[in-house]
């Protein structure tokens, strides 16, 4: 292979292929709009992904993102919420998922991933300690558990309720059903039996 | 259901080959090492996307071709709907299409059509240890109730999970939260088994009878769940309580091991012959016998309970059986409606068949229909 005539350009290409959703042909396509047409938005882009770890750390509280002073202060989403409910999520992203849907009346824990044995992840490489002392601390009296709905999120919601209980809280877990506005025929098998099982009467 | 073409590119000694297959009976002969056997390992392939025989799939790739093609169409019974299956390895790609459609997931792939096989080799099921039986029942019970195979996958996670768990000494509570959610999948597990095993014991008694001459009958087969309490419980409730006491005495010594005790993974099948275990006592002749009649008994329990015949496969039939026994179960196979694809080294003889049907000599890797 000849040495490249262009380095530049092809890092920048290389960096932007690097997120998640782009492939090579859409960093491409950036790299050649950040040249051609929008020779501004460059700066831009970089100085506003430069500060993004300056100005964004995690509440010690909860682990969700928080802007500003992140000092022990709750962050700005649960700040002036009811403590005797928490919802706890997987990730930062699935407080924002459940803010779209109007939020909880509680505040949010996130856990920052869930129990996996097999990718070594167990309890203790979570962020499941921190919840555990705010539930003994505070007025806490329900723990909703808000995880994805599949094995590990089934099996992580399992032991945080077997290590929560004890403690004297409500633990709770959202509804498995059938997305709303969806066909019942096109329900896989596991979702249709939940579903059943969930029922409830109106 | 019934495959009405067959269209292979690179597989095995195939370089090329398109058939069409009767809808009932189909007798391929030729020479040994012609590619009989070939032929209907394509046909298994196609169905269930990988081999019959215990080898690479690398070797399904004809020597010294990039990649191998195979595309069928299978029509249902009654309506005579068809699905175009295509199947394809290219190095290390494989691409999979139902009705030309690319799928990711391989389930609705695997699930809209059904082959069932016998060769020399299935007789492992009597002979050999129990990972053979299991993996045999499983599948059969996997084609009649497709969620098996997720359950079974689901369960050999959880259970490699524990397993770890075990390893790395971890806390009590996470070991009681997976032990619970292992016995569950295990439950489930285990009900099915039980039930298709319930199932099978009366067709194999009225298959014998068909085979044979009509006397008592010989074979049994049966599952028992270990560490449970004999018994004839079926409820899946119960099966969990068992699981649970079972689990718990085993506590300690799961602790020093390592390892789970207990569970599905660990069961067997047992086959009697005159009440006493077959591996034992029948001879390699009954031990045939017993294997083509657990695989007919299979066929038609997949008849009744999906209202659609498999595509049975058998290979070398005639010198795995006597030749009345060989017609016998022949006979049986087209009342089922199924339809056959069999395998010989001999030409077929005038008025041989009973059943109506199409030959095909194989030979120089190709395949010609005589009629």
């Amino acid at each position: 292979m000849q040495p490249s005539r262009f380095p530049a350009i092809e890092e920048c290409i290389e960096a932007f292929r690097r997120l998640p959703g782009v492939g090579p042909k859409s960093a491409q396509r950036i790299v050649f709009h950040l040249l051609g047409k929008d020779p501004e938005a460059a700066g831009k882009i970089a100085a506003s992904c430069e500060a993004l770890h300056e100005k964004v750390g995690l509440c010690d509280t909860c682990s969700m993102l928080v802007e500003g002073e992140a000092g022990g202060v709750d962050c700005a989403v649960c700040g002036a919420r009811d403590p005797s409910v928490i919802c706890v999520v997987e990730e930062p992203a699935d407080v924002f998922a459940v803010e779209r849907a109007g939020g909880v009346v509680g505040r949010y824990h996130v856990l920052m991933g869930v129990i996996s044995p097999l990718d070594g992840v167990e309890p203790e490489d979570l962020t499941i300690a921190n919840l555990i002392e705010r539930v003994k601390n505070g007025e806490v009296k329900e723990v909703i558990l808000a995880l994805n709905p599949n094995m590990a999120g089934e099996g992580t919601s399992l032991y945080l309720a077997q290590v929560l209980k004890p403690l004297g809280v409500r633990v709770t877990q959202l509804a498995h059903g059938l997305p709303i506005g969806s066909h019942l025929e096109y329900a896989d098998e596991m979702t249709l039996t939940r579903s059943l099982e969930g029922r409830r009467e109106l | 259901m019934r495959l009405t073409e067959l269209t292979l590119k690179n597989f095995r000694n195939y370089p090329r080959l398109d058939i069409e297959p009767h809808p009932g009976f189909n007798y391929v002969f030729g020479n040994n090492g012609s590619g009989k056997t070939n032929l209907l390992e394509a046909i298994y392939y196609l169905s269930h996307l990988r081999s019959f025989r215990r080898i690479s799939r690398e070797k399904m790739v004809l020597h010294g071709a990039e990649g191998m093609y195979a595309a069928g169409v299978f029509a249902e019974d009654g309506s005579g709907r068809e699905t175009r299956l295509e199947a394809a390895v290219r190095g290390r790609e494989r691409k999979y299409k139902k009705d030309g459609q690319e799928l990711r997931g391989l389930m609705s792939y695997l699930d809209s059509s059904h082959v069932i096989v016998f060769f020399p080799e299935t007789t492992r099921i009597v002979k050999e240890g129990p990972g053979a039986r299991r993996r045999f029942f499983d599948r059969a019970i996997a084609a009649v109730e497709p969620a098996h195979i997720e359950d079974s996958r689901a369960y050999a996670k959880l259970l490699s999970e524990r397993n770890r768990l075990l390893r790395n000494e971890s806390e009590s509570a996470m070991i009681q939260v997976w032990q619970q959610r292992l016995i569950e999948m295990a439950a489930r597990i285990i009900v099915r088994r039980k039930r298709y095993i319930h199932s099978l014991k009366n067709r194999l008694n009225h298959l014998e009878n068909l085979f044979g001459e009509a006397r008592e009958s010989r074979v049994s087969v049966s599952y028992e769940a270990g560490g449970l309490s004999g018994g004839d419980e079926d409820a899946e409730g119960e099966i969990r309580e068992g699981l649970l006491a079972t689990a718990q005495s085993l506590a300690k010594e799961e602790a020093v091991r390592k390892t789970t005790l207990w569970g599905p993974q660990l069961d067997d099948f047992h086959f009697s012959w005159d009440g006493r275990r077959a591996k034992d006592v029948a001879s390699q002749g009954e031990q045939r016998l017993i294997t083509i009649l657990l695989v007919s008994a299979n066929a038609e329990e997949y008849k009744e309970r999906r209202k659609e015949t498999p595509v049975v496969l058998l290979d070398d039939l005639g010198s795995e059986l006597d030749a009345d026994r060989k017609k016998r179960v022949l006979l049986f196979l087209g009342s089922l409606g199924a339809q056959t694809f069999i395998t010989s080294t001999e030409e077929p003889r005038l008025g041989e068949h009973e059943v109506e049907g199409r030959n095909f000599l194989v030979r120089d890797a190709t395949v010609e229909s005589l009629d």
